[in-house]
């Protein structure tokens, strides 16, 4: 048994903000038998942001049931995928910026007057 | 006395000129007045701040002099009253007439969660007008939606604020874009205080981690959050050769190519939220795939 949701229904096609992520919780866990699968056709555009609050729900839901994502456009499964790959590895810090601190508006005005 | 013209290229110029008005305005007792009579052209990084600015500091400010030109292009940007996104009645179709425009005028919306889907609705809106005003399509339309979209959500999530504010000008001859982003909410530094981040102690520090990802949950669960600045600002620099801007506090961050600062600020000069600068090149580069930066 097969329950099918679709994204494009209970949110849009442009996946924006982890609010609206969250809105797919309710509508899994209404499910009490069988498999879920998530279709995001006609889904053209997501944020990391959205796909990281959902991977999280997924990852949470699929520890109790059977979740399976279907009719990923390019863009969608390839960010599903690189959320899904860094959510367990330490994230890569780059500390590359200079500190300045100024304490006058002169020696500030003499900076800003570079860049 | 209003700057006479920031025509230049430079944010500096911009930021420049606010922090010295804020600077005076801070310092005074008095009613203020704001003399634009030698203005002639002022760009969006400066203007959307300091009418905000002017909204919150509690002083009595009077803007005199200006020329019909200016007055005239202050009443359609909505300097004088920002338009509130969330009353009109159909936002997505009063803002459908600004599609020939050079200039998303200045807005409102809410960006608390509870009213997360008439923010991403309003957001959707200004994009397809962005889209239409630019003429683009594909890589540079999707980067831009989702930089937008990225820092937007980073105010829901972080700030505290009721609304959010953008403004947007573009200029076709140069082929770039300057959009801003603001807030009035709790800060970078108040937003990690407020997690319990005690290792993150000023403006200075709050600002830094941001810039480099650190999120302000600090849990090994989390640790896919804090790539919104991250992404967007590769993203910008390194794919398209932008420059990304954060005002936050008492501090500021500015990333190009070749520089990448954090400033601290005279103790005089801060911002009781946070601004955001974008300046977006949107001329046709074919190696830019924006996918290729959402590792961060």
């Amino acid at each position: 048994m097969e329950t099918k949701i679709l994204m494009s229904d209970l949110i849009g096609t442009e996946l924006r903000s982890r609010t609206e992520a969250r809105k797919i919780i309710a509508p899994i866990r209404s499910v009490k038998m069988g498999k879920v699968l998530i279709g995001f056709s006609d889904v053209t555009f997501i944020s990391r942001s959205f796909a990281d609050e959902f991977c999280g729900i997924i990852e949470n839901e699929r520890l109790s049931r059977s979740i399976d994502l279907l009719d990923k456009c390019d863009n969608v499964d390839i960010t599903l995928s690189i959320v899904m790959e860094n959510r367990n590895m330490p994230k890569s810090v780059q500390k590359n910026s200079e500190t300045k601190e100024f304490s006058d508006m002169e020696s500030l005005s003499d900076f800003l007057a570079t860049i | 006395m209003m700057p006479n013209k920031i025509g230049d290229n430079r944010i500096g110029s911009s930021f420049n000129h606010l922090f010295t008005i804020m600077q005076q305005v801070n310092s005074s007792d008095e009613d203020i007045e704001w003399d634009f009579s030698n203005t002639e052209l002022l760009n969006p990084f400066f203007l959307l701040p300091l009418v905000l600015y002017k909204n919150k500091c509690g002083k009595n400010i009077k803007c005199t002099h200006l020329s019909t030109s200016v007055n005239s292009y202050f009443g359609t940007i909505h300097f004088f009253e920002i338009l509130d996104a969330e009353k009109e009645k159909d936002f997505c179709l009063y803002i459908e007439k600004y599609s020939q425009k050079r200039y998303i005028p200045m807005i409102k919306f809410p960006v608390s969660k509870c009213k997360d889907g008439i923010k991403n609705n309003i957001l959707s809106a200004i994009g397809k007008i962005l889209k239409a005003q630019l003429n683009i399509k594909g890589e540079i339309y999707s980067a831009i939606d989702y930089m937008l979209t990225e820092l937007i959500d980073n105010i829901t999530e972080h700030s505290n604020s009721e609304y959010g504010y953008i403004f947007a000008q573009y200029y076709p001859k140069e082929k770039y874009i300057d959009i801003c982003l603001a807030d009035n909410g709790i800060t970078i530094l108040g937003s990690y205080i407020k997690v319990g981040r005690s290792d993150i102690t000023s403006d200075v520090d709050a600002i830094r981690n941001a810039s480099i990802g650190i999120s302000t949950k600090n849990l090994p669960e989390a640790e896919n959050r804090g790539y919104g600045i991250v992404t967007s600002k590769k993203m910008l620099t390194e794919g398209l050769n932008g420059q990304f801007f954060v005002f936050s506090g008492g501090a500021f961050y500015r990333k190009n190519r070749e520089n990448d600062n954090v400033v601290g600020l005279p103790s005089n000069i801060r911002w009781d939220g946070t601004v955001i600068l974008l300046r977006i090149p949107y001329s046709d580069n074919r190696d830019f795939k924006y996918i290729e930066y959402l590792e961060g």
